[in-house]
């Protein structure tokens, strides 16, 4: 999970170098291949997947011909569609949840000061490094522990749990270069709280929180391991549906299915440069 | 160990005698089924939904929706890719609501003894006389008052035919592999599948206890390794390598075998005569089952002989069926393809299943299974 970690949106302000390597020289070849090398590693897989996708054979190994049987198979096989339903539904509910309970905590941490801070920080840290397996069979007990019938409401009540301290951390960041003075400032001019925090709080804070909400809604998305414990009958979300094909081998209408998520992913990503490029102007 | 092992069967004992008990009584909501069992069954004891925890890909669509229109009852199912992920879904924290599963046969017997699945009640299965005899009373279910058979096939052996010496017909001949071509065999990355070969080419069984003669498989396995340096895969993957070229010659589960055959003309797969593997998926309704009696209108519906045919023709694994087969409804080309549907006569004793489940057992294979790997 940890490796996960990229706070979105949150540039980084360190200038260019000032020395640039030569184009020719040798820090310049070695600069070109490790970028070269981080590129295709990363997407290579990811265009091979797409490729397959389009592919017409039924094991992954070879090309045979263009076709779009998976996407059509995709479209018509219930059950996929179904487990990725649930997938959204239980991503968008947990992102939700994560969102508001992450940011009113983080906004509480940081303006208040009490003697077992610390302590309470940390523990917000720590479902970051706790392994996920360790969470995953953590909830699974304690839920069979108040028997609480395993299913969606399960499935968000942990998603929630994990994804918490990500968007914890990434408004902490956001918060640590809030300016105050703002808030302040509108109280002076007779706003009272709500309409503070409507107009000036919650704006300024805006592209912390979409920014915590993508990674939210990415951790969900892809979550296997501890969805793998705490789902029920029929709640099986997207990743737990493709493990339980494994025997069966994955034929390409996941490679389909996986496209479709990446495409869904990509917008998102768009549609959120777009609302934060538009609130900086 | 001794006292423990005999405490556990007393527990398992118990358990099933209990479940017997609580089964015995028929439920006071059908008497009229139990007098007629032959007439369909009343609609208003029937459940809204079955939930069906099943192997992933393993039932036609089709099937499903004539149920949903003949019975008005919505089959949502789940998957799982290993009989142990199943099984300990419903160890930890008990059945989460399903009312029916699909363990292979080891997995009957163990969850049987655990006490973790109902007996059936087979007044209500009035189609379980279309299954065929040599898939009743196996060793699993010795009285057959658990299960009803699904799916069945066999592991053996997938090669490509262009580019092999000779055609394999036996075990023995594969683990002569020729070192001309190392590196091109590739053998199940599973414990037992992968032993019983060793265990069969020795003579032995691949069910063998004698830690001597696992030992002696292991080192014959060891010994091919170092030879042929073998790849350990699983079946879809061995599927795949073969399709594209990279493996001459695999061990595989007949039904990747299927995919990979259709894929690749040169690819031939046989069932080694020197003792393979067969397996039998079965039906099954998990203790605590929210409604068995649908469950069970379910299994004899799917025991139906156009009903077994058409999710046999959709899945492509063997079915039990032995009407359907009769009556010719199952597709030719799969009904008539020895690899589906081995001449069972003919090879004998040469099918074994492989039985899991003693933990003393299991620990003896999969000590000489990590020695095998890590060699």
């Amino acid at each position: 999970m940890a490796s996960d970690v990229i706070l979105l949106g949150e540039r980084s302000e360190i200038k260019p170098p000032r020395r640039i390597a030569r184009r020719g020289s040798l820090s310049w070849f070695a600069l070109v291949t490790v970028t070269f090398f981080t590129f295709a590693f990363l997407y290579v897989p990811i265009a091979v997947l797409i490729a397959f996708s389009f592919n017409s054979a039924r094991t992954g190994a070879t090309w045979q011909s263009f076709s779009l049987q998976w996407y059509e198979r995709v479209f018509s096989n219930t059950r996929i569609l179904e487990a990725a339903a649930n997938s959204l539904i239980v991503a968008v509910l947990a992102t939700v949840g994560s969102v508001v309970i992450g940011t009113l905590m983080a906004m509480a941490m940081e303006r208040y000061q009490f003697r077992t801070k610390l302590a309470w920080d940390a523990i917000l840290y720590l479902p970051v490094i706790i392994p996920e397996i360790v969470m995953g069979i953590s909830l699974l007990i304690f839920f069979a522990t108040i028997s609480l019938s395993r299913g969606i409401v399960t499935l968000v009540i942990s998603h929630i749990a994990f994804c918490m301290p990500f968007v914890y951390l990434t408004m902490r960041a956001r918060l640590a270069d809030f300016d105050k003075s703002l808030e302040e400032a509108a109280q002076d001019l007779g706003a009272d709280e709500w309409t503070t925090f409507r107009r000036i709080t919650l704006p300024l804070l805006m592209p912390g929180i979409i920014s915590s909400a993508l990674l939210a809604f990415t951790l969900s998305l892809d979550d296997f391991v501890i969805s793998f414990f705490v789902t029920g009958v029929g709640s099986q979300t997207l990743p737990v549906y493709i493990w339980g094909q494994i025997r069966r081998g994955i034929t390409p209408e996941i490679n389909a299915i996986s496209t479709l998520m990446l495409l869904l992913s990509i917008v998102l990503v768009i549609v959120a440069q777009l609302i934060q490029r538009r609130q900086r102007t | 160990m001794n006292r423990r092992k005999f405490l556990r069967l007393g527990l398992g004992l118990t358990g099933s005698t209990a479940l017997m008990a609580a089964c015995g009584a028929p439920a006071p909501s059908q008497p009229q089924e139990a007098q007629a069992p032959t007439t369909s069954p009343s609609a208003e004891a029937l459940a809204k939904e079955l939930s069906w925890y099943n192997w992933g890909s393993y039932v036609a669509d089709s099937v499903l929706e004539k149920f949903k229109a003949e019975f008005g009852v919505t089959v949502k199912v789940d998957v799982y890719s290993s009989n142990e992920e199943m099984e300990a879904k419903f160890k930890a924290g008990g059945n989460p609501g399903y009312d029916l599963i699909t363990p292979s046969d080891y997995m009957v017997s163990k969850m049987v003894a655990a006490g973790m699945i109902e007996k059936l009640n087979f007044d209500r299965i009035p189609n379980f006389k279309n299954i065929d005899d040599s898939h009743k009373k196996l060793y699993f279910d010795p009285t057959n008052e658990y299960s009803v058979a699904y799916n069945w096939g066999c592991t053996g052996f997938a090669f490509d035919k262009t580019k092999l010496p000779e055609p394999i017909a036996n075990w023995k001949q594969v683990t002569n592999w020729p070192e001309a071509l190392r590196g091109k065999l590739g053998m199940l990355d599973d414990v037992r599948e992968l032993l019983a070969v060793g265990l069969r080419v020795l003579g032995y069984s691949g069910n063998a206890t004698d830690p001597a003669e696992i030992n002696a498989a292991r080192d014959l396995l060891i010994d091919l390794k170092r030879r042929a340096n073998y790849a350990l895969t699983d079946s879809p993957n061995a599927a795949t390598n073969i399709v594209a070229g990279d493996i001459f010659g695999t061990q595989i589960y007949t039904s990747d075998a299927v995919t990979a055959r259709r894929e690749n003309a040169n690819v031939v797969y046989v069932i080694p005569g020197d003792v393979s593997t067969v397996w039998q998926d079965n039906l099954c309704v998990p203790k605590g089952a929210p409604s068995q009696y649908t469950a069970e209108v379910f299994i004899d519906f799917m025991c139906r002989p156009e009903i077994a045919a058409e999710n046999a023709n959709e899945v492509g694994l063997g079915t039990p069926n032995a009407v359907a087969l009769k009556q010719g409804l199952i597709a030719p080309e799969l009904a008539e393809d020895k690899a589906i549907y081995p001449d069972v006569a003919a090879l004998g004793n040469a099918l074994e299943f492989l039985k899991k489940g003693d933990p003393q057992v299991d620990e003896l294979y999969q000590r000489a299974f990590d020695e095998i790997k890590t060699a």
